[in-house]
């Protein structure tokens, strides 16, 4: 027998779970990855493609941390556009489309580049602990001994798929659900709920009319996830294409809402509002006379097509007859059907701020098992968890970004203080400081803690702080340079369209050195307001609560008010004044009980 | 501030009320009684009752005759042990009252503190305890009945205009987050939407200075040369002799400062030393004083001896006031019968009372004038600040998307509705989310 014994466990090959195992074993600790299918590492579940506003930002923050997704989805992608980029770089969200199995593969042959981590097919049924972790046991009897395990399991805990009115078993499309491990965590009194989300069907890529669509190419020059992305693109770049739905569709849809498992009550779980299915769309905006839908291309050689925007559960021939009535789809080939799934998650507020559960030592969770949605989302908890794994066998304090600093701080801190109710994705608008949080400096906020773990390889290090000396660089020679009413960085703070003529000046030969260098000077006032405000009100909230603190015995907090904060557990009084619910009141009386403490 | 002391306050206006109620609460209160009240057994054994007895000093002399009630805790208004001691009037009274309670290590209330420990105690609502607080601070009734129908009033205005913003802010928020799904708008829309705010923030800003300087009282400087009869007339509009009067000219020569309420207004009184060119060195000082304070001031009365007229130095004096809403005033009419004097001057007389009347008229009606328009509301400390602070973000959004910066603009509107959120602990960012996902159709 073989010795099954590792620093960490990390359960489920999905983006979370490949996120994971990267970093533990970048860092140098010995990982098992183990995962139902190999071949199906890193798979893409729904939409072919990566980022957007919000999510692009996400993979900047993981690439700056020394993760994965963001190197692989430049290696796959096939288009690359920047979303809003009329406007501030603060919110310009980097988007690309991907080929789906590239983007697999390239997962699978990251991981495979490690010797001290081990890829296990096979199902994880049960996980072997007191009060804290010892073990996990895979279907086929085998034991794995460790103390840190990280659950990744994705949409497939007690996954129920739905078309139509038929239900099956199933964690994805054509895959088996994870319903022992469920089992085993409610064993372990861990409360599990219900979330859904759902696909559109995957069409024949040359049984589509694109003649009579609208083109949309990607930007003339793509700029990459990665700062270290080279050669960059990789693979040939392709387009998209636009069409919209008819006054037929929604007759059809109409049609068939009898048969509906989303409006007949099949479906249980709450589904984002943000991806809704169509037949949603046309119940809840009947006065829409169309939907955008976007056909995305699969892959370089993928003979499939992903119609984005008419994600469905609705019956098999339902789908057929309303995807027939889109200019374009008349006479598509359906490959594989549109469904929902309905799965099993855990509220996050059961786990602490390192992701781990509160009560069992070593037992983390990530991705859309803690009821995110998103590659993005689940890859950077998963690096996340990662990230206080190795604190935590290294015997450092847990890992703890803030929200001023990053997105991910901003999603972590969502989810463990405020729990979910819907599917969680990062908006720019979560976050009170995304004048910080733009893409261009995600290295400068966030690859010191990387460096910390050695998770940045000394190329990565050298090739960045040129970079990084280069902008400095440009700062400089602007601010030297003189203009009419001051120097050329103040001039083009004050008037954006010099930017341009500047340039015959100072030639600046990477362009997205000039989009940092143009951002940065526009933004500078503000960015050093917005720091300085953030400065103060975290050291100001950043007070720590007592961790002995007995809710119950302070003299005037509502019943409420003690079993909110007793089931929160905030470590400061910023945590505490952000949990739902959570008075004004209380909150002074919190105040006044540090004070108390703090004269005694 | 140390919640375990025990505390004492005056419950009523200092002013010229007959009676006088003294509370003290806390652990200490019965010790306190057994020693200055003599039916102290009689009253303990009491809740809510009202017990006559005599007020006694730490000697156990008799200084007053009173009634005391005990509530007993939990059930007082503090939810400790709290004593109510209705005196007559007499300062003096007080005083030994006063000195009494603190040498058993019971300290005076600060302001508010009573309501504070209810508040503790749970016996009231923060809101409660905050319009408390108000109305304890109000100086004058007509302040405190204000106070009541202002929470409601100014909770009212701050709801609506996050509501306001809240909407705004949906527009926005979409566009900015859901740039595919969304359509896009032209900047100039984006500054359109913006401006009904304006009105609303000035509407408030209006109502918080109104407020702020109802609170904060009308300052009225009596001005003037030596013996012009500053300190005669001060002492008159109090009512007492608070001020030392004498024939000999530098008699005042610190600033003496009186609260009083007329006609509902809050009216701070300063008397000073007068205000003469060529003077001797100590003076000095203080007439510079006198000037600065003069100028500080919502008005000034500037005071000349009718008998003697008006004099060149007073006409020096008064170009040190250049700006200031003056009212020149003539005194001692009683010393002489017609004169000629410039236009516009009140005359009076600190002997007969002449013109007295007359001359508090027209201070009022001039304070009155210097008041923004509007009915009178009253915000505590925190709803003026955060009037103030949204008033500033909002201001911040304007400037940021005349620069066409809408990120940043939508960055602080949406701290302007933070401001309003920590005043009522409410959550609009998910009120944000709801009114996108009900108004736009997201998800591709
Ligand atoms: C039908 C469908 C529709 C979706 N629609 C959207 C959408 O519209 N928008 C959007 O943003 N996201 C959507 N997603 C979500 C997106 O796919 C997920 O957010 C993302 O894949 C989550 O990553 P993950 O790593 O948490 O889990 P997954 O990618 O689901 O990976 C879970 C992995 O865990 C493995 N696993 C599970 N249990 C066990 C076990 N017991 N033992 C061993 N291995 C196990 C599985 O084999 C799988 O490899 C959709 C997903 C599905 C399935
Ligand atoms: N007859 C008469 N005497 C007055 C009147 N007002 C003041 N006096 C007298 O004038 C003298 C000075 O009065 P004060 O009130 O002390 O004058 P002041 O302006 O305060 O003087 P300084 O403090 O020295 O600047 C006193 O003797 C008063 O009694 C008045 O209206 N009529
Ligand atoms: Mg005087």
């Amino acid at each position: 027998m073989r010795r099954l014994n590792f620093d960490a466990v990390v359960i489920g090959g999905g983006h979370s779970g490949v996120e994971a195992s990267y970093i533990l074993a970048k860092a140098g600790f010995s990982v098992a990855l183990v995962t139902q299918r190999k071949d199906f590492i890193g798979r893409m579940s729904c939409n072919p493609s990566v980022g957007g506003v919000g999510k692009g930002h996400l993979v900047r923050e993981i690439d700056a941390l020394g993760g994965l997704m963001a190197k692989i989805a430049d290696k796959s992608g096939i288009q690359f556009r920047i979303l809003n980029s009329s406007k501030g770089a603060a919110v310009q969200g980097l988007r690309c489309q991907s080929d789906r199995n590239r983007y697999s593969q390239e997962a699978i042959y990251a991981l495979c580049a490690f010797k001290n981590l081990e890829i296990l097919e096979g199902e994880a049924v049960s996980i072997e602990s007191s009060s804290s972790v010892r073990g996990v046991w895979l279907e086929d009897g085998t034991f794995i001994k460790t103390k840190n395990c990280i659950i990744a399991a994705g949409t497939f805990l007690r996954g129920k798929l739905f078309t139509g009115m038929s239900v099956k078993d199933g964690g994805r499309v054509g895959e088996p659900p994870s319903k022992q491990l469920s089992l085993s965590l409610e064993k372990l009194r861990i409360s599990l709920s219900r979330l859904k989300t759902g696909t559109p069907a995957r069409l024949k890529k040359d049984s589509i009319n694109y003649e009579i669509l609208e083109k949309q190419e990607g930007d003339r020059t793509p700029e990459p996830f990665s700062l270290y992305s080279k050669p960059f693109p990789l693979l040939p770049q392709t387009c998209c294409y636009v069409t919209y739905t008819t006054e037929k569709t929604k007759q059809v849809v109409n049609k068939f809402l009898d048969k509906s498992p989303l409006f007949q009550g099949l479906i249980k779980g709450i589904g984002p509002r943000y991806c809704p299915s169509l037949e949603d769309k046309i119940v809840k905006f009947p006065h829409h006379e169309r939907h955008q839908v976007f056909i995305e291309p699969d892959g370089v050689d993928s003979d499939l097509v992903y119609p984005n925007g008419i994600s469905t559960s609705l019956p098999v021939e339902a789908q057929d007859e309303f995807i027939r009535t889109i200019p374009g789809l008349e006479e598509a080939k359906v490959e594989v059907y549109g469904y929902a799934v309905e799965y099993d998650f855990i509220q996050p507020t059961n786990l602490n701020f390192d992701l781990s559960l509160k009560g069992i030592d070593g037992l983390y969770f990530a991705g859309q098992v803690i009821g995110t949605t998103g590659y993005e989302e689940a890859a950077g908890l998963g690096l996340y968890s990662a990230y206080n794994i190795i604190k935590k066998l290294k015997g450092k304090a847990p890992f703890r970004l803030q929200r001023s600093e990053s997105y991910l701080g901003v999603m972590v801190e969502d989810l463990v203080l405020k729990g979910v109710l819907e599917p969680y994705r990062l908006f720019t608008s979560r976050a009170e400081y995304r004048m910080l949080l733009d893409r261009h400096t995600a290295y400068r906020r966030l690859s010191k803690y990387a460096e910390e773990e050695n998770l940045i390889p000394e190329e990565e290090k050298i090739f960045r702080e040129e970079w990084e000396n280069s902008f400095r660089k440009w700062v400089g020679a602007l601010k030297k340079h003189k203009t009419k009413g001051g120097n050329c960085f103040e001039a083009v703070k004050r008037e954006s369209s010099l930017e341009n003529s500047l340039l015959n000046d100072f030639p600046i030969e990477n362009p997205f050195m000039k989009n940092y260098l143009f951002s940065e000077i526009r933004n500078e006032g503000y960015r050093k307001r917005f720091a300085e405000e953030a400065r103060k009100i975290e050291a100001a909230l950043y007070v720590k609560l007592p961790k002995d603190l007995d809710y119950q015995k302070i003299a005037g907090l509502s019943r409420e008010m003690v079993e909110r904060l007793s089931a929160a557990k905030p470590e400061t009084l910023l945590s505490a004044s952000r949990i739902p619910g959570v008075t004004p009141a209380a909150l002074s009386l919190l105040r006044i009980e540090i004070e108390k403490r703090r004269k005694k | 501030m140390d919640i375990l002391d025990t505390i004492y306050g005056e419950m009523t206006f200092p002013g010229r009320s007959a009676l006088r109620v003294v509370r003290v609460s806390g652990e200490l209160t019965k010790k306190a009684v057994e020693k200055i009240f003599d039916r102290h057994s009689s009253l303990m054994k009491t809740h809510k009752t009202a017990v006559r007895g005599k007020l006694l000093d730490l000697k156990g002399n008799t200084i007053d005759d009173i009634v005391a009630i005990f509530f007993k805790k939990p059930n007082s208004y503090t939810g400790e042990d709290v004593v109510e001691f209705h005196c007559h009037g007499a300062e003096t009274v007080l005083k030994i009252l006063s000195s009494s309670l603190e040498s058993f290590g019971i300290r005076k209330a600060k302001n508010g503190e009573f309501s504070f420990r209810a508040f503790i105690n749970g016996k009231i609502s923060l809101k409660e305890a905050r319009r408390l607080k108000k109305v304890m601070e109000a100086q004058t009734l007509k302040e405190s009945s204000a106070v009541y129908a202002s929470q409601e009033i100014i909770e009212r205005e701050l709801k609506s205009l996050s509501e306001t913003i809240i909407e705004i802010l949906a527009r926005w928020e979409a566009r900015i987050d859901f740039p595919e799904e969304v359509p896009q708008e032209d900047i100039n829309k984006w500054i359109e939407e913006l401006s009904p705010l304006q009105k609303q923030i000035d509407h408030l800003l209006k109502i918080s200075e109104r407020s702020r300087q109802v609170k904060e009282g009308f300052k009225v400087a009596i001005f003037g040369a030596p013996n012009s009869g500053k300190s005669s007339l001060f002492n008159n509009l109090l009512g007492r002799e608070r001020a030392i009067v004498t024939p000999h000219p530098g008699t005042t020569r610190d600033i003496l400062e009186e609260k009083l309420e007329i006609d509902g207004l809050p009216v701070i009184f300063l008397d000073m030393a007068g205000a003469r060119k060529k003077s001797q060195k100590i003076e000095k000082a203080g007439i510079e004083k006198a000037i600065k304070v003069a100028e500080g001031a919502h008005l000034v009365l500037f005071l000349f001896d009718g008998k003697k007229g008006w004099r060149k130095s007073d006409d020096e004096a008064l170009s040190f006031l250049k700006g200031k809403k003056i009212i020149k005033v003539a005194t001692k009419k009683d010393l002489y019968k017609k004169k000629s004097l410039p236009e516009n001057v009140v005359e009076i007389s600190n002997l007969s009372g002449f013109g007295i009347e007359k001359l508090i008229k027209m201070v009022i009606s001039s304070l009155k004038a210097s008041l923004p328009k509007g009915e009178l509301l009253i915000l505590d400390e925190r709803e003026m600040m955060t009037v103030q602070k949204t008033a500033r973000f909002v201001k911040d959004a304007f400037i940021s998307i005349k620069q066409r910066d809408e990120v940043s603009a939508s960055d602080f509107l949406k701290r302007a509705l933070f401001e309003i959120d920590e005043l009522f602990k409410t959550e609009s960012l998910e009120i944000i989310y709801d009114s996108i996902f009900k108004d736009f159709c997201i998800g591709k």
